[in-house]
């Protein structure tokens, strides 16, 4: 009998839809466009975190000690007999080297590149250990992962070509280890010496890993940070290579920011969506009290009707969602450009998929909760009075307004008078009081519009904005949310963007600048000798030289990177500005300070005079911070180390570029064609490039990165319209009778029509009027959030084009859904607009 | 009387569906109503009583024959000049759910006159003298969602004569109220009518109803055969 009674109710709902297909189609099509972006976002920003969490080494036994070198040169060789000599356990050298594989079409790979000494096989696993001993390495021969190798089917006996410091090397490949040995399958394992030769890393070491042999691990560990001091850190063989995990911040920070706006707009737009479907169903539903019904009917049939829609839209949402995703890997891939390491990332999409799931399911509840909360007031008198479908009453204003305001103006002050670190909170009441506001307005313009002596379009408007406001609700929040947060993005992105770009500027005022290896493709593998400055001098028409280097050295657990000018022609080659300490800083530095970059300074908390303990391959020192230079380009922040710091750090004094000024009198093309004549026999991968295309490259891998939240921000945006614009058609048809009877009373179709536009066009002004300021704000509360990992501080800067093309966007959207809903239609007998279903 | 008729009916069909499926309601009907005069149009229900007074009073369209109301051609009137035959010349009272929802009860009285250019602050006065007559003053400003059944019906009856109107369409403007509340709907619809000299086509199954019309026309499977007092 209960069963009958739910599947009564089940059928009705049904059916009440099936009268409403608009209605159905808007909730199928929310819940679908929210789970594809939730999906979309989440795989972007997990395959990214998958890539920056580093590159994991599975094949390592647990009950090995690993010591991993902080600074960018290694461990030096008397560290690394320290270490032997204090645990008194045995011991193995790697170096781990990124590099680019090169491929015939000119594409290339990053690879991670171990070498390995033969002892190794006593530090893996069983099987990895079996399947080198069955073929050892002959000369010139490396080892691939099965899970690299089988995708691109490079197979035992082919050739790989890399990279090398100074030229292209190829290896013959000996076998394929099964499974991932490292970094995901993404790694290419050769003899010891043979690497270091190909990177000019003679007698240095990566990583060292120590067999425990049954020992005490804490004494273990103790012995080797003892014996390193300070040069490297002691971990777990699977915490090895992990400092990107605390790197790159910034992009993990505004992508995770924009994953919860995305999945907020989404879930609103759910909830609204779903909200409305279920109160389509209430005349049906009192209806069916008249039999009898009761409350626990009314929501297991509701949900035995919603449960299998919200499934059939979450599956066909994931997996678009899965393929959008994969479809942005391009995306993903600049990312971890940007980190330069050996990383390919992958797309995960189970942890996506569940937070997804997770999203629909909690907005669903709470749609079908509040939804159904209503239903249980149902009552069979509705069915007869038919009050419950017109018993639409004008909206309270006081209260809601002064709520929202009040929010608004929170928020306000907390996001443009807080400290630093709180105005990011201010975005939680900002966004809720213009959810808020965004509803009473139009409100309180309908009660305007009714002052005087109003026409038929303007008497029929204002009331219907009084009256609606339940309807016009879901239009007004979904327009503000997605408004705020497209304009909130868009705007954090073009605020980095600009202020990476004037960073670029100030230490790229050179004209031309010989690179080592293509923009872009370097892993800082490969580089040009020092040696080559005074053959590029003797170059016509070159009138400065100066060369740049950067690396990476791991500072509390994390990357930082660390540049380095040579202190010649540098008023000619830089423009960098120093915040605080001497003006000529870099001319200045010693072995034993440095400078920092004002993003590291913020991010990291020091200033001038603080000191900061350096790994070196040797041990450790501390130098002294000697001024904060004003430069945003680096994520997280980076320091500034004199040549000779540089060359002790690396333990080469290799470089990665040349930047050069030409003369005013010299064509630059052919200083730059000399040049590339220069360095071009003896290091076919280097290239000489003119000032435009440094700067586009390097400030645009950040642009580049940004611009996809840009793009993300606007795909939101216009998604969410688009089901407003929906949502707008399917609520036109319960207006059908309404107009109709307007029209009864002499209305024609085109006053109807000019009303249901000035309401459209009104809903929407009023939203922006909220959401547009509101948005401007929450850029300086994203900015704020941001910044917290990055240091970065950037101007604000207003995205125009969306903030300007927001409005019209939503109304000609809006348009189109009244276009498509033709309410007015002049020539439908109005017998037919008046029937009921 | 000699005046020409204020709506005449010549000939009217009207047909549903298309093809195969294709169900004839009315057959070549005829009416002629004259101002001042009341006709009732009773039948069977399913015998086209609605369908014929939605074709008269321009709410549908019939598939043959001709309407003329007012000496205007139905058929030739445009979307516009219809809407301003409807606010002008035309009231209607349906059986149940008259008023727009989001207009107060003499906003929906006064629509009719706004929207054939009368200014709102006149309209509403108009409105509201109207809603006196039929006992609501006091419901003024309440909206449809807050009265009951008999009181919208009595509104209703007040926008349809509201704009002196010369002919009131009402399908059944008693079915959906209990004996008393309809007793009272149709004293008023009459003596209000009767008081504007507009000539009314009501559709009945009240016989008191009926009873009191100045002719009585029976619908029997679409077709119409008139009886009783004919000037
Ligand atoms: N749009 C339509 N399509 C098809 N058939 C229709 C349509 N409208 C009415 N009919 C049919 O025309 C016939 C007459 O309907 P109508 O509503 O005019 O009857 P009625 O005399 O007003 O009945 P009642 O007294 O029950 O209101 C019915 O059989 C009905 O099924
Ligand atoms: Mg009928």
């Amino acid at each position: 009998m209960a069963l009958d009674a739910t599947m009564l109710v089940s059928r009705s709902l049904m059916r009440s839809w099936y009268f409403r297909p608009a209605r159905l189609a808007a909730a199928i099509a929310a819940g679908i466009a929210g789970v594809l972006l939730t999906t979309a976002v989440l795989v972007v920003y997990f395959a990214v975190y998958d890539a920056l969490r580093g590159a994991p080494i599975t094949a390592v036994r647990d009950e090995v000690v690993a010591v991993e070198a902080s600074a960018p040169a290694g461990l030096a060789p008397s560290v690394v007999d320290e270490v032997g000599q204090r645990t008194g356990l045995p011991t193995t050298s790697m170096l781990v080297v990124s590099a680019s594989r090169l491929q015939d079409d000119g594409t290339t790979t990053p690879m991670l590149v171990f070498g390995v000494e033969p002892e190794l096989g006593d530090f893996v696993d069983d099987d990895l250990a079996e399947q080198t001993r069955e073929h050892p390495l002959g000369p010139g021969e490396v080892y691939l992962a099965a899970a690299w190798a089988d995708q691109r089917g490079v197979k035992a006996g082919d050739e790989i070509r890399v990279g090398g410091t100074t030229d292209v090397r190829t290896w013959k490949v000996a076998a394929i280890l099964r499974g991932e040995v490292a970094n995901r399958g993404s790694v290419i394992i050769a003899p010891r010496p043979v690497v270091a030769e190909a990177f000019g890393r003679g007698e240095f070491t990566d990583v060292v890993l120590v067999d425990q042999r049954g020992q005490d691990r804490a004494r273990v560990v103790a012995d080797a940070t003892a014996a390193v001091d300070g040069a490297a850190a002691v971990k777990d063989p699977k915490d090895l290579l992990s400092g990107y995990r605390k790197s790159f911040q910034t992009f993990l920070t505004i992508l995770a920011m924009f994953a919860v706006i995305a999945v907020l707009t989404a879930g609103v737009v759910l909830y609204l969506t779903w909200r409305l479907a279920l109160d389509d169903a209430r005349p049906a539903l009192a209806r069916m009290r008249l039999t009898g019904v009761r409350t626990s009917h009314l929501m297991a049939g509701s949900a035995a009707v919603m449960v299998p829609i919200l499934l059939v839209s979450y599956a066909i949402g994931v997996v678009l969602g899965v393929l959008v995703g994969s479809r942005l890997d391009s995306f993903s891939r600049q990312i971890t450009d940007l980190s330069q390491q050996a990383v390919t990332p992958g797309t995960p999409w189970q942890l996506p998929a569940l937070g997804a799931l997770l999203a629909v399911v909690l907005m669903f509840l709470a749609a079908w909760v509040s939804g159904v909360r209503r239903f249980t007031k149902v009552e069979a008198i509705e069915a007869v009075s038919g009050r419950g479908e017109v018993a639409v009453l004008p909206g309270g204003v006081r209260k809601p307004f002064l709520l929202g305001a009040g929010l608004l103006v929170t928020g306000v002050l907390v996001v443009l008078l807080g400290p630093p670190l709180v105005q990011s909170v201010g975005l939680v009441p900002l966004l809720g009081g213009a959810a808020l506001l965004s509803v009473v307005l139009p409100v309180v313009i309908g009660l305007a519009l009714r002052k005087g002596e109003p026409g038929p379009v303007r008497l029929a408007v204002s009331r219907q904005l009084q009256l609606g406001w339940r309807r016009n609700a879901a239009l007004c929040v979904t327009f503000t949310v997605s408004v705020v947060s497209a304009v909130g993005m868009a705007g954090v992105a073009g605020s980095i963007r600009h202020e990476v770009a004037a960073s670029v500027e100030r230490w790229t005022p050179g004209d031309l600048y010989v690179q080592a290896a293509p923009l872009g493709t370097n892993l800082r593998n490969e580089t040009l000798p020092r040696e080559l400055e005074q053959e590029l001098r003797a170059v016509d028409g070159v009138e400065a030289v100066t060369t740049f280097s950067f690396t990476y050295l791991e500072l509390d657990g994390r990357r930082v990177q660390v540049w380095s000018w040579a202190r010649s022609d540098l008023d000619r080659l830089s423009r960098l500005t120093v915040t605080e300490g001497p003006a000529d800083v870099l001319t200045l530095l010693g072995q034993d300070d440095i400078a920092v970059s004002v993003n590291y300074a913020d991010a990291q908390g020091v200033e001038v005079g603080d000191r900061l303990d350096l790994p070196l391959p040797t041990g450790h020192r501390s130098v002294t911070i000697k001024a904060v230079v004003d430069d945003s380009a680096s994520d997280g922040g980076m320091l500034i180390a004199s040549p000779e710091l540089y060359a002790e750090l690396t333990g080469s004094t290799q470089v990665y570029a040349f930047f050069v000024g030409v003369g005013a009198s010299a064509d630059k093309a052919v200083v730059r064609d000399a040049l590339a004549a220069v360095v071009s026999d003896a290091h076919p991968r280097s290239r000489v490039v003119t000032q435009q295309i440094l700067r586009d490259t390097v400030a645009n891998i950040t642009a580049r990165l940004v611009s996809a939240f840009e793009v993300f921000a606007w795909v939101m945006f216009v998604l969410a319209v688009l089901i407003g614009a929906a949502s707008l058609a399917s609520g036109l048809v319960d207006r059908k009778r309404a107009n109709a009877l307007l029209r009864l009373s002499g209305a024609t179709a085109k006053t109807v029509r000019r009303q249901l536009t000035v309401e459209v066009v009104l809903i929407a002004a009023g939203s922006a009027l909220v959401s547009l300021p509101v948005g401007w704000l929450a850029i300086v509360a994203l900015l704020d959030a941001q910044a917290v990992q990055s240091g970065i501080r950037p101007p604000v800067e207003i995205p125009v084009l969306l903030s300007a093309l927001s409005l019209p966007l939503v109304i000609a959207c809006m348009l189109l859904a009244l276009v498509i809903a033709k309410p007015g239609k002049a020539n439908t007998p109005l017998r037919d607009l008046l029937a009921q279903d | 009387m000699t005046a020409s008729p204020v709506l005449r009916a010549e000939g009217v069909s009207r047909e549903f569906g298309r093809g195969e499926t294709v169900t004839k309601v009315l057959h070549d009907c005829h009416l002629e109503v004259y101002a001042g005069q009341t006709v009732a149009i009773v039948g069977k229900s399913g015998s086209g009583k609605s369908t014929f007074a939605n074709c008269l009073s321009g709410l549908d369209r019939p598939t043959g024959g001709r309407i003329t109301l007012l000496g205007q051609d139905l058929a030739e009137l445009d979307e516009p000049r219809m809407a301003r035959m409807r606010a002008e010349h035309i009231g209607f009272v349906l059986q149940k759910d008259n008023l727009v929802p989001t207009l107060t009860l003499e906003e929906n009285v006064a629509a009719p006159l706004i929207m054939s250019g009368v200014k709102l602050s006149a309209a509403l006065e108009r409105a509201r003298a109207a809603l006196a007559e039929v006992g609501l003053t006091h419901r003024a400003r309440s909206w449809p969602g807050q009265v009951s059944g008999g009181e919208a019906q009595r509104a209703a009856v007040a926008r349809a004569c509201v704009s002196e109107p010369a002919i009131v369409f009402a399908d059944e403007p008693t079915g959906a109220l209990d004996e008393e509340n309809g007793l009272r709907v149709q004293e008023l619809l009459r003596a209000m009518v009767k008081e504007r000299g507009a000539a009314t086509v009501i559709i009945t199954h009240d016989l008191d109803l009926a009873a009191g019309a100045d002719v009585v026309a029976t619908m029997t499977a679409g077709t119409l055969r008139a009886a009783g007092r004919v000037f």
